[in-house]
């Protein structure tokens, strides 16, 4: 059979072409003909073969997807039961069953509730108010031209950047002039504390804006920044961030010393988009969410503790002695790697097939999958009391 | 952006399997045009018409969504808001039509109780290829107490009566039986249109 497709075939070829090899680069002398011809053979084969791997790896992530929806269908009066009157954040913390539901992941219809109820109120925002007063004097503002023209900007520029792989804060979408409108009014929000907008809270915004109408997702957002580790962050206290960061190096050390010592060496500490975004840019997005179901329910702990995760997926990359390529890893732009994203994307399009140019997750690339994640956490031996000792050592009031 | 020139603002959801038309629906009743090309949605697409009903301007915002979701938790904000559904099946592709009861479940756990909803069995001008009867879509609509009708965004069948049907069945429900004093509700110009604030939302409803 002729080899076929990607132009490599010597059918219909002119003179020339029935000489030269392209098996093998111009520079070195070719091969002969018959060795030509089975190589071609060989690479078909190949690729062919591969194609069938690659087909089959769909049809078995299709098959998981199946599974986890109808366990989760399965689970969902579980839920509502748990999610109803006499909810306790605490009794699911402690409960072995509880927690182990709840760690499975919440039914998406029932995300919205879960969160707010494990996050709570308690700074005691009105429930029907707050976000309509707060919206109000954004708007206001806004009209007047009294809104800081240069956070406006900034907004603007995150909600290009916001979530970009789910399609739904692109231009001209309403749920993107929900979402300017959430973060306007937490701006307006934190001016009466004399503070300004922060990085990155435009996917923490949206993330309960995916769940939750704008009311909801406002007060969870403003009580969910109020935890300690959050707060420092949003608030760029630079004096508690970096207790936080002895705090995971802490964590770090025991884990993974060797890890530890290279990035120590080289003078590299964790991105702060991990604490800033919530995991929310690195992982893939359902992945995420499910990693917020534990996040919004244990507290900062939990960012540590999937950070750790992380690093337990990442390790064999993070030996090299060299702190632009360790960087480039954390931070989900290794040169290597992209280049493969890009050949797969292009191989993709070649084969017309339908394809992604925006990655889901950062670190995804680096087999960073929401299985992965999850297998790992639950087997990582993480104690609370241990992330509880070094918080209060390290940040004593 | 101009002032609002509308009375009411009604969000619309377009839902089925993939290929059956949602899109070219929607090209039809917003732009008046058909194109043939096989273009997937990815994610979300929206589009606006307003259409006079009662001398009322109605804004009509429609969400096209993607036929195969990828990420089920934004399915939750698809659904928040919109007061009306259709559901659209191909008459020429069975499995289309069988996954209507899917589609259906889907709106039971995601769709606000008591939003209004329309079946559609588009394609209805290819009919060397029709798989499914007309008397089999609407003997589905019956049992799931659904409004219906056949249409084609080729021809332009039915495509007017069916987005006119559906913001009609709203507009009664929603906008005609508020209780005059109680609600000179936001319907007016603003964006949120708050007209759905009557029902149990199922996620809104804590606390």
């Amino acid at each position: 059979m002729p080899p076929q497709g990607y132009g490599l075939g010597a059918k219909g070829a002119n003179t020339l072409d029935k000489f030269i090899s392209r098996t093998r680069p111009q520079h070195l002398p070719p091969k002969d003909k018959t060795e030509d011809e089975i190589h071609l053979h060989e690479w078909e084969s190949m690729m062919a073969k591969s194609r069938e791997l690659e087909a089959e790896r769909r049809k078995r992530e299709a098959a998981l997807r199946l599974e986890k929806e109808r366990r989760l269908q399965a689970v969902t009066p579980r839920w509502e039961a748990l999610l109803g009157r006499d909810f306790s954040a605490q009794k699911v913390r402690t409960d072995p069953i509880l927690r182990k539901l709840w760690f499975e992941g919440c039914p998406e219809h029932l995300r919205g509730k879960a969160w707010s109820l494990a996050i709570g109120n308690s700074l005691s925002l009105h429930k029907a108010d707050a976000y309509k007063t707060y919206s109000a004097r954004a708007a206001r503002a806004l009209e007047q031209g009294r809104f800081p023209q240069d956070i406006l900007e900034q907004i603007e520029k995150d909600l290009d950047d916001t979530l970009p792989i789910l399609h739904i804060f692109k231009q001209g979408s309403p749920i993107r002039d929900d979402l300017k409108e959430l973060l306007c009014t937490w701006v307006v929000y934190r001016s009466d504390s004399g503070l300004g907008y922060a990085p990155y809270v435009n996917l923490l915004a949206a993330m309960f804006l995916l769940v939750s109408p704008a009311p909801v997702a406002f007060i969870s957002l403003v009580n969910f920044l109020a935890r300690p580790c959050l707060n420092s962050f949003t608030a760029s206290d630079t004096e508690e961030i970096d207790a936080f960061y002895r705090v995971f190096e802490n964590l770090q050390a025991d884990q993974f010393p060797k890890i530890y010592a290279n990035c120590k060496n080289l003078g590299l500490r964790l991105p702060e988009s991990y604490f800033r975004s919530v995991l929310v840019e690195q992982v893939p997005f359902a992945a995420a969410c499910r990693l917020w179901d534990q996040i919004v329910l244990d507290g900062d702990g939990y960012i540590f503790r999937s950070a750790l995760a992380i690093f337990g997926i990442l390790e064999p990359r993070l030996y090299y002695p060299d702190r632009e390529e360790i960087l480039s890893v954390l931070e989900g732009r290794n040169a290597a790697t992209k280049a493969i994203t890009e050949r797969e994307i292009e191989r993709a399009r070649l084969r017309g097939e339908e394809y992604e140019d925006s990655l889901d997750g950062k670190l995804s690339v680096f087999g960073l999958t929401e299985d992965a994640l999850f297998d790992w956490l639950e087997h990582d031996g993480w104690r609370d009391s241990r992330f509880e000792r070094l918080v209060i050592r390290e940040l004593p009031d | 952006m101009a002032g609002p020139h509308y009375d009411f603002l009604i969000k619309l959801l377009l839902i089925g399997d993939s290929g059956v038309g949602k899109s070219c629906l929607l090209l039809r009743f917003c732009d008046d045009s058909w194109t043939p090309s096989f273009i997937t949605t990815i994610g979300i697409d929206f589009k606006i018409r307003t259409i006079e009903l009662d001398g009322k301007r109605i804004k009509l915002q429609i969400w096209d969504t993607a036929g195969q979701e990828r990420f089920r938790t934004i399915t939750t904000a698809y659904y928040r808001g919109a007061m009306g559904i259709l559901i659209v099946y191909d008459v020429t592709d069975e499995k289309s039509f069988n996954n209507v009861r899917t589609w259906h479940a889907q709106i039971e756990q995601h769709a606000s109780a008591g939003v209004n909803k329309i079946l559609i069995g588009n394609k209805c001008d290819w009919d060397e290829k029709r798989a499914v009867t007309l008397e089999q879509g609407r003997a589905l609509a019956d049992e799931f107490g659904l409004r219906f009708l056949e249409t084609s965004a080729k021809a332009n069948e039915g495509v007017e009566e069916a987005f006119f049907t559906l913001a009609r069945d709203i507009k009664t429900r929603l906008i005609d039986s508020q209780p005059q004093p109680e609600a000179p509700v936001q319907l007016n110009a603003d964006r949120g249109v708050n007209v759905s604030a009557k029902q149990n939302t199922s996620s809104g409803g804590c606390c």
